[in-house]
């Protein structure tokens, strides 16, 4: 009986299919093989396609001398002498874990909080006394400190924006990977963040949300949403309970946007704006001009006054 | 696990498999990082213990040595941090992989090391030569060389033991995709070692 399976296989010309007497017999040519060989090799196959892939090997030469080499690849990998970690590794983290906790805001939800916070306070004042800003790969000297986790978020904020400019979903895509992204809507990002997120007000005309996620960055949860302009353009917008520390040491400047104060940042052929509304923030990026900023700055602004029904 | 216990598995592409767990001392590793999850401090240093090698292997092998103890301490504070958001929808060990990736690929692009800009794996200390240790040094430069999402899923593989399965929960990839990307993956590899003038 020719499966499901096969039927596909036919149709991609990638297997022909014979009745013996012995029953299906499935022939597999060697670009098919070549597909599955690694799962033939790592064992990950079902027995049916396992037995027509070790068919096929038993009369390819070619096919059979690549599984050979992979079986000699993984034979080199497994001698593999792994280094030790340092061992003082535990201390310098530990030191780290202790200059994030004494500055970190009481907002931040993380378990570890209960215990350090009763460390004492010879490790707080060390902790006050350390600004060294983390030297990559110098792990014996390095200390944390609230602006070395704020350079961790803005280095990690600027792969995104650097991704933004080449593949918006993407970039999102790595955002929610990252910091545990749900999918939510306007009900779910309500219990999710304790409050109803600016766009699920809507966008202005010539906008579509495309996409929106609560993201658990360091600084809080955020409401992430990815919008699409008429032009296929994207742009992004972020709802966040604190002020961000996400540009790095990306040019910023502070403007007056629709009576509203603020912070713009350069990020080359766009935009990105941060501005409060209400108890939040709201952050744009891929912003075309300050017209654009204006003129979303003046939307919320209005959405907020006159909620829609 | 050996190739034989693995070989011996009759599996399809999607099945589940059991990883084997970061080692713990006496207790389970559910038990540590749920100890954790409520603000218990000595579990925080018994997670680390049971999985820094695991961590620290992986990380050395994706960013290079001189950059391992830095982003392996990364991830772990990203892992304590995160902690709280971890509800056990897959495995521990499997989401704490996701997080060394994420961290290491974050890494390489922060310091531009990447596509086209290799690693500069340091030799090992080893200075005979034997050919299994050539063999052994040739594939950690070929390693250095490729597309570090291929680097991470030849060596979630091969060094790591992770079930296909697995490997597709910690790349965040769909499952049907990760034979073939070990495919490049050792293909690549071995363009690389024949570049460097290994042949078998």
């Amino acid at each position: 009986m020719v499966t499901l399976s096969d039927q596909w296989a036919i149709r991609a010309n990638k297997l022909t299919v014979s009745t013996t007497d012995a029953g299906k017999h499935i022939n597999m040519d060697c670009s098919h093989a070549r597909e599955l060989l690694s799962a033939f090799h790592d064992d990950e196959h079902s027995l049916d396609e396992r037995a027509a892939v070790a068919e096929h090997l038993a009369g390819c030469h070619d096919c059979t001398r690549e599984l050979q080499r992979f079986r000699s690849l993984s034979a080199v990998a497994k001698g593999l002498v792994h280094p030790e970690p340092p061992t003082d590794m535990w201390r310098q983290l530990e030191e780290q874990l202790d200059a994030g906790q004494a500055s970190r805001s009481q907002r931040t939800t993380i378990p570890y909080r209960a215990a350090w916070t009763r460390k004492p306070a010879v490790r707080l004042g060390l902790a006050v006394a350390a600004a060294v800003v983390i030297i990559v790969g110098w792990f014996g000297s390095s200390n944390w400190s609230e602006h070395d986790a704020n350079r961790q978020v803005a280095a990690i904020f600027g792969g995104f924006l650097d991704e933004f400019q080449h593949d918006p979903h993407a970039a999102q895509q790595e955002l929610v990977a990252k910091y545990d992204g749900q999918a939510v809507n306007a009900e779910q990002a309500v219990h999710t963040v304790g409050y109803r997120p600016a766009v699920a007000n809507g966008m202005p005309d010539g906008y579509s949300v495309q996409t929106t996620y609560a993201t658990r960055m360091p600084c809080c949860t955020c409401v992430h949403c990815l919008c699409k302009r008429d032009d296929g353009t994207m742009i992004a917008v972020f709802e966040h309970d604190d002020a961000p520390d996400w540009f790095g040491d990306r040019p910023e400047s502070k403007a007056i946007c629709n009576g509203t104060q603020c912070s713009i940042v350069d990020l080359g052929n766009r935009l990105a704006a941060t501005w409060r509304r209400g108890k939040q923030y709201i952050t744009v990026v891929g912003a075309k001009d300050r017209a654009e900023i204006d003129s979303l700055v003046a939307w919320f602004d209005d959405r907020q006054k006159s909620p829609p029904r | 696990m050996s190739d034989d216990s693995r070989r011996n598995r009759h599996a399809a592409a999607s099945k589940q498999v059991e990883v084997e767990p970061c080692p713990a001392e006496g207790e389970p590793l559910a038990a540590i990082v749920a100890a954790c999850q409520s603000g218990d401090h000595t579990a925080f240093r018994q997670l680390y213990d049971g999985c820094c090698q695991k961590v620290f292997r992986l990380v050395v092998r994706m960013v290079g040595m001189e950059d391992a103890a830095d982003v392996t301490q990364q991830v772990f504070l990203q892992a304590f941090r995160s902690l709280g958001q971890f509800h056990g929808q897959s495995r521990f060990e499997t989401w704490l992989y996701r997080l060394t990736v994420n961290e290491s690929l974050q890494h390489l692009r922060r310091k531009r090391r990447w596509k086209h800009q290799p690693l500069d794996w340091e030799p090992s200390t080893a200075s005979h030569h034997e050919e299994k240790t050539e063999r052994k040094e040739l594939l950690e430069r070929a390693l250095a060389q490729i597309d570090p999402e291929l680097r991470a899923i030849f060596l979630l593989r091969e060094v790591d033991d992770l079930s296909y399965h697995d490997i597709a929960e910690a790349l965040q990839i769909p499952a049907g995709t990760v034979g073939s990307r070990l495919n490049r993956a050792r293909r690549e590899l071995q363009k690389q070692l024949s570049q460097l003038g290994l042949e078998w």
